[in-house]
């Protein structure tokens, strides 16, 4: 199945990543040559392989759920594009905008 | 005496013995680093006085008797990646252009504990994607050894940086090959651990099932002297095992192979890969043999045929989602005045991604939207299954497995990137050890007529590492250690 310059600017709003039209082209050409190579893995018969158990798994470390004191608080804020206060300021999300 | 041409174990050595200082040590790499960067461009970041400051303060340490720990007064740079408070940390990104961490990643914290020095934040490709530097959104970097050549990717700054001589010790991310591709272009060591030895508590994540830390260096010493440091439980990380820290030193004591057996793949017998890389596998396999190994035929059919495909569903499909906190509104660049979240989130990330992450973001998107998964990504963990089954396999009749770590030498600047699956095919005989979660390492064995470096690459099974170091170390012994770039106008 070939993709189209139209699948690549729907697959671009999904991944919140315009495609300008110059890049639709180049990158719709990618696309196709990719996936053609991913086609070689339909050689491969496997129909009885379990991808979720994994015999060897090491088990998984979790530290405790607690909150944890974070000392340098600004420091995280003020990397923000547009702080207000405490506060990170977006645009407004509701309404016509 | 040039103290740059050091390693890192005498110059921990050195400090230690009061034979010369660590502000010595710091102003002789700084120097080296300010003649050669123009030509190699391999750092983003160069953090010279707060560098001759630290040098001084363990200057101080050591005077008043302390023990500055087995790092003490060793220079070290990190890849752009890694988190490191009060220092930029860019990932070789618009997007991260300008952005300052607020806190250590865990290994950067255990360098400084053991004493290190950081001279600064090496180059990269953008979030790690791709195969040879010249994805950074800063410029190429030149392989010290041609630079008309790419030092390898994507820890591409960190290996030219050591083959040039900044600093003894390089710390670099592998994902798909990262460390071992650019460690045999740039004629150096690079180890890739174990999953879940070192940990990625502040690696800025690109896939993170496959991503590992891992050390660049000269000498087969090295790289255990710094996975002692580094191969660490993190509880911080809840990937990294807890497993009791390795004596790597101790694997170097070996001064052969005998009872060893090593596998060497049959499907690389037949693949169709550069002669230099040919001759470089069979001249350590006749190392080997000389030193009392058995080589082994085996056979990783899906490994070889099937891991590169599968890889570029996965990795990008992590990617594609580590990538979504990019979107302008907590950190990093941020697109002026926009009218809507929406319009914030697109022109943030078109404007502050490079042309290879957005390839990959849409190829994960893709491949993980509804219709798709199943054909795609489901099939892709199916095949990382079956690769790992046939590493276990292999595993039971060999001790480790000798392989290339790229089908060629360093290629020129410009060469490929017009052809992503070209550059993907690269990482062919690398990948699948991250797709297993194995340790590998990539060692010097020579160069070609031409001058260009050469690697071979020996992989173990899990928390092998031991192995791996042994094996270098028997290697070294008879190719000697990784080389100076000093040649030419250099």
């Amino acid at each position: 199945m070939k993709i189209t310059p139209e699948d690549v600017k729907k697959v671009g709003l999904l991944a919140r990543l315009e495609v300008g039209e110059d890049e639709v082209g180049p990158l719709t050409e990618h696309f196709n040559t990719i996936l053609d190579y991913f086609g070689k893995m339909e050689e491969l018969d496997l129909s009885d392989v379990d991808p979720f158990t994994v015999e060897d798994a090491e088990p998984l470390k979790l530290r405790k759920d607690e909150p944890v004191r974070w000392e340098n608080r600004d420091a995280i804020l003020d990397q923000s594009p547009s702080r207000q206060g405490d506060f990170i300021k977006v645009p407004r999300i509701g309404g016509d905008a | 005496m040039e103290l740059f041409r050091l390693s890192a174990t005498e110059v921990a050595f050195g400090v230690r013995d009061g034979r010369f200082s660590a502000e010595d040590v710091v102003r002789s790499c700084l120097s080296r680093i300010e003649s050669k960067e123009p030509e190699i461009h391999a750092m983003l970041t160069v953090t010279a006085e707060a560098a001759i400051a630290r040098a001084r303060e363990l200057d101080g340490r050591r005077s008043a008797g302390e023990d500055l720990g087995p790092l003490g007064g060793v220079p070290v740079i990190l890849k752009d990646n890694m988190c490191t408070a009060g220092v930029k940390t860019t990932c070789a990104s618009r997007i991260l252009e300008e952005w300052v961490p607020p806190y250590d990643a865990t290994v950067v914290r255990l360098l400084l504990k053991a004493g290190a020095v950081l001279l600064g934040k090496a180059n990269m490709d953008e979030f790690a994607m791709g195969g040879s530097t010249e994805n950074s959104a800063f410029g190429v970097t030149s392989n010290p050894w041609a630079l008309d050549r790419v030092p390898g990717g994507s820890s591409g700054g960190s290996a030219a940086a050591v083959a040039a001589g900044y600093a003894p010790i390089a710390l670099g991310s592998d994902t798909g090959g990262s460390i071992r591709q650019p460690a045999s272009f740039c004629g150096v060591y690079g180890l890739k651990p174990t999953y879940g030895r070192t940990s990625r508590y502040g690696l800025v994540a690109f896939a993170s099932s496959l991503d590992q830390i891992g050390p660049f260096a000269r000498t087969a010493e090295d790289v255990a002297l710094v996975m002692e440091v580094l191969g660490v439980h993190d509880p911080m990380d809840s990937t990294s095992q807890p497993v009791p820290p390795d004596d790597f030193s101790q694997a170097l004591s070996a001064r052969d192979l005998k009872g060893k057996r090593i596998g060497y793949l049959k499907e690389v017998a037949e693949y169709d890969y550069d002669d230099r890389m040919k001759n470089a596998l069979s001249k350590a396999m006749k190392a080997c043999e000389e030193a009392g190994a058995e080589m082994v035929e085996i056979s990783l059919g899906t490994a070889i045929d099937h891991g590169l495909a599968s890889y570029y569903i996965l990795a990008p499909a992590e990617a594609s989602s580590n990538l979504a906190r990019f979107d302008g509104v907590r950190y990093g660049s941020s697109s002026k005045d926009p009218e809507s979240l929406m319009e914030l989130y697109l022109k943030t990330r078109k404007d502050g991604f490079g042309d290879e992450v957005k390839r990959r973001i849409l190829t994960g998107t893709y491949v993980l939207s509804a219709g798709f998964y199943d054909a795609y990504y489901l099939k892709a963990q199916k095949v990382r299954k079956v690769i790992k089954q046939e590493f276990a396999k292999a595993f039971e009749k060999v001790d480790s497995i000798i392989l290339p770590p790229s089908p060629t030498p360093a290629f020129k600047v410009g060469e490929l990137i017009d052809d992503p699956i070209a550059m993907y095919m690269a990482d062919v005989f690398t990948i699948p050890v991250n797709m297993a979660g194995l340790p590998g390492i990539s060692i010097n064995v020579g160069f070609s007529e031409e001058g260009l470096p050469l690697g071979v690459q020996f992989i173990a099974p899990r928390w092998g590492e031991k192995e791996l170091l042994s094996t270098a170390a028997v290697m070294e012994s008879r190719f000697g250690g990784a080389k100076i770039a000093d040649g030419g106008d250099l």
